[in-house]
């Protein structure tokens, strides 16, 4: 394991010196639809802090969760990592304002960053790696803001591309489904504590996964990219207030998130919800987004009623 | 080539300029490398050597990913449209006369100390570079714990053998048949010397070797058979089956069987692509172009020998390397390219056929009834989480093994630049 420690180590070292070589040299060409905001000046760094919680206590892969969901089991967390795009600030009149990321050639890509709380020890073995992100960094123009706009997930031009191609943080096998499907903008995999041994109903293994994604994506098969939109994009616009970048973070809370859950029950194929519709997994779940699960659109504009990200 | 014992052993002959990535297990579950090359740019983690990666992954980066290795690397290695360029150690770029000399070694029984055995003897071309059985014989007859793995692609391995994570290029993995002696494969170790003379008197291997490794005074040495057997090895590469000419627009070339079995393969029900997906069809995938850390290894339930989790002893997996408990039972998921041809299947050869293998996911893993190794795989409680069993009707198994079948590369496998240049 130390060797890829260290390896992973070189290529931070080794991106981070790139970056200072030639100002743009390492953006990657952009997908149609999807190009950064212009320059607009005069502009000033932002960095916008994330955080994975169960109420106050951070999870990690080794720090599961005492309680959670409408039966209280003990969790612990597999894999912990989304995508977010489109990040913008709301000033104070309402005007929101996009945020330009910093092409990093490892955890920002066009308008997409990838925020990843797992280290690939204990039960994120199976998926995870060791990299980590907590901060979506770049610049917004100069003013006075108060709140935060960012969609969860991928845009559709870019979210059905070859994986094995794509620019970083989009060349994740294990966060990408098929052409056809995209990728997964959430990947949160859960192993349940049950505390009825043989429980009716029960998630075989205690197998919980959640995989948000776009769904009824028609193509020709499932290595042909779609050449019409997806039935359901489940891309929830999360719109949060009294959000100062200095000052707040934002926090992804399982305990808000799964409160309306039973993690003791799971119907079987898939264990958990991989963001299928007639999954009753899903329609449990789906509120918490804020999604329509049959349009898979915002409820209401914003996705005001998701309870998943809150200003801390 | 498989993971041996060769993990916790130090090569010491003469003229064998690299030196093995050796493990030390280091109380519970530290693996500490105690010894990198100083010679191959992949491990090397020296001042220079980083300098080297850096100008070489600026180079890397100012150029298209779509375009193929040939530009990106100078490689002599011809890519399938849509396969990623490989990651290549910096010191050992693929030439043609060090790939055509790397196939002459691997075909060559001169290569092991008794002269009985060379690379091929247990990776056979027809055979997709595996050997049709469950378990090879070493050239002194002494019986190896693993199966040939095919070698397919494996130039874009994250790591190299069933389960090892210190093994990341190819050029680290072909010491262990050549120089493992517990068990022993090829069995070089103690004729070090000896081997090199065969071949520096043969006025054919000279001029090979002279021109893969030009400006060397004496370019037979171990370091440049172990650089021109990974560039062979690395050149091996699969990517013109049906499933490859269906998606690249040809509806004809897969069957409706096949198509049906491939929505079944790609889809959530079965899971299968979650450990086998993408291009290389397998999630231990690395190319040049890769900014995360690839490893995978799965326990896949199919031993459960205690009660609690157990595996058969010599074959617990990435256990063997790390101490740590979770990690029994866990090995790399192969690429399912050629599948067909690499039959029996697992890190033991211990499953027959493919639809063997199907209904060992459908169970959620395998009851082995007597036996020593007798116990519930299904209730390994190290098993992957997705691998919980499924039902699945005769018609949609018959349909998931014909899209497997599907994957069979023809050209692979008769490929002449891949064949034996000795034979008459």
């Amino acid at each position: 394991m130390s060797t890829r420690w260290a390896f992973a180590v070189i290529t931070l070292v080794m991106l981070a010196l790139a970056g200072c070589g030639g100002a743009d040299s390492a953006v990657p060409a952009a997908t149609p639809g999807s190009t950064a905001p212009a320059d607009a000046t005069p502009t000033q760094p932002v960095a916008i802090r994330f955080s994975m919680q169960a109420g106050d206590a951070p999870i990690t892969c080794a720090q599961g969760a005492a309680a959670l969901g409408l039966s209280q089991n003990g969790v612990q967390f597999n894999d912990l990592r989304f995508y977010v795009s489109n990040v913008a600030l709301v000033d104070s009149a309402g005007a929101v304002v996009p945020m330009r990321l910093e092409q990093d050639g490892m955890w920002q890509s066009g308008v997409t960053a990838l925020l990843d709380f797992e280290d690939g020890t204990a039960g994120c073995v199976d998926a995870g790696n060791t990299e980590m992100n907590t901060v979506i960094s770049g610049t917004v123009a100069e003013g006075d803001y108060t709140g935060i706009q960012f969609d969860l997930g991928i845009p559709a031009p870019d979210n059905h591309q070859d994986v094995t191609v794509a620019p970083s943080p989009l060349n994740l096998p294990a966060l990408w489904w098929s052409w056809q499907g995209g990728y997964k903008f959430v990947r949160i995999d859960m192993k349940i504590d049950m505390k009825t041994e043989g429980q009716a109903g029960a998630p075989t293994g205690g197998a919980w996964f959640v995989h948000l994604g776009s769904t009824g994506c028609a193509s020709a098969n499932e290595a042909a990219a779609p050449t019409t939109a997806c039935l359901r994009p489940n891309l929830a616009t999360i719109r949060l207030n009294g959000f100062d970048p200095a000052q707040n973070t934002i926090v992804a809370d399982m305990a808000s998130f799964l409160a309306q859950v039973d993690l003791s029950q799971s119907t079987p194929m898939p264990p958990g919800c991989m963001a299928g519709a007639d999954d009753p997994d899903c329609i449990a779940l789906f509120p918490a987004f804020g999604l329509d699960i049959a349009t898979g659109a915002c409820v209401e504009a914003g996705c005001p009623t998701q309870t998943l990200f809150r200003v801390e | 080539m498989r993971q041996t014992e060769m993990r916790h052993s130090l090569i010491t002959a003469a003229g064998i300029a690299l030196a093995l990535v050796g493990l030390a297990v280091v109380g519970m579950g530290v693996v500490k490398v105690v010894r990198t090359s100083q010679v191959d740019g992949a491990v090397a983690l020296a001042p220079s050597a980083l300098e080297t990666q850096i100008a070489q992954a600026q180079a890397v980066q100012a150029v298209q990913p779509v375009l193929p290795a040939q530009s990106a690397q100078g490689s002599a290695i011809a890519l399938p449209p849509g396969f990623p360029p490989l990651r290549v150690a910096d010191d050992n770029p693929p030439t043609p006369a060090g790939i055509e000399l790397g196939r002459h070694l691997f075909y060559d029984v001169r290569l092991s100390g008794n002269g009985t055995q060379s690379c091929s003897s247990c990776h056979i071309q027809a055979l997709a570079f595996s050997d049709g059985k469950a378990l090879p014989t070493g050239s002194t007859g002494e019986a190896i714990l693993r199966n040939s793995p095919a070698l397919v692609n494996v130039g874009y391995n994250a790591t190299l053998t069933w389960a090892n994570p210190a093994l990341t290029t190819i050029e680290q993995q072909a010491l262990i048949p050549l120089f493992a002696e517990f068990p022993v494969e090829l069995g070089a170790t103690g004729h070090e010397d000896e081997i090199l003379a065969r071949l520096a008197a043969d006025a054919d291997y000279r001029a090979r070797f002279a021109a893969a490794f030009p400006n060397q005074s004496d370019p037979v040495t171990w370091h440049n058979t172990v650089l021109a057997l990974a560039s062979f090895v690395r050149s091996l590469v699969s990517g013109n089956s049906a499933y490859d000419r269906y998606i690249a627009g040809d509806a004809g070339a897969l069957s409706a069987a096949a198509q049906r079995g491939m929505q079944s393969f790609f889809g959530e029900r079965f899971e299968c692509h979650h450990c086998h997906g993408g291009f290389n069809f397998s999630a231990s995938t690395v190319h040049a172009n890769s900014t995360f850390g690839a490893s995978n290894f799965q326990n896949n339930g199919l031993y459960n020998v205690d009660g609690a989790g157990g595996y058969p002893m010599g074959n617990r997996g990435l256990y063997e390397i790390t101490g740590v408990a979770s990690d029994m039972g866990r090995f790399r998921p192969p690429s399912l390219r050629n599948v067909e041809l690499t039959a029996p299947y697992m890190h033991d050869g211990s499953i027959a056929t493919l639809e063997a293998v199907l209904q060992h996911y459908a169970q959620g893993g395998t009851v082995t009834a007597s036996g020593p190794n007798a116990g519930d795989g299904s209730a390994n409680p190290y098993k992957s989480p997705l691998v919980p069993g499924f039902e699945v009707t005769d018609q949609e198994a018959a349909d998931l093994v014909a899209f497997l079948k599907s994957l069979t590369d023809e050209d692979f496998i008769t490929n002449p630049a891949f064949s034996n240049p000795f034979a008459p």
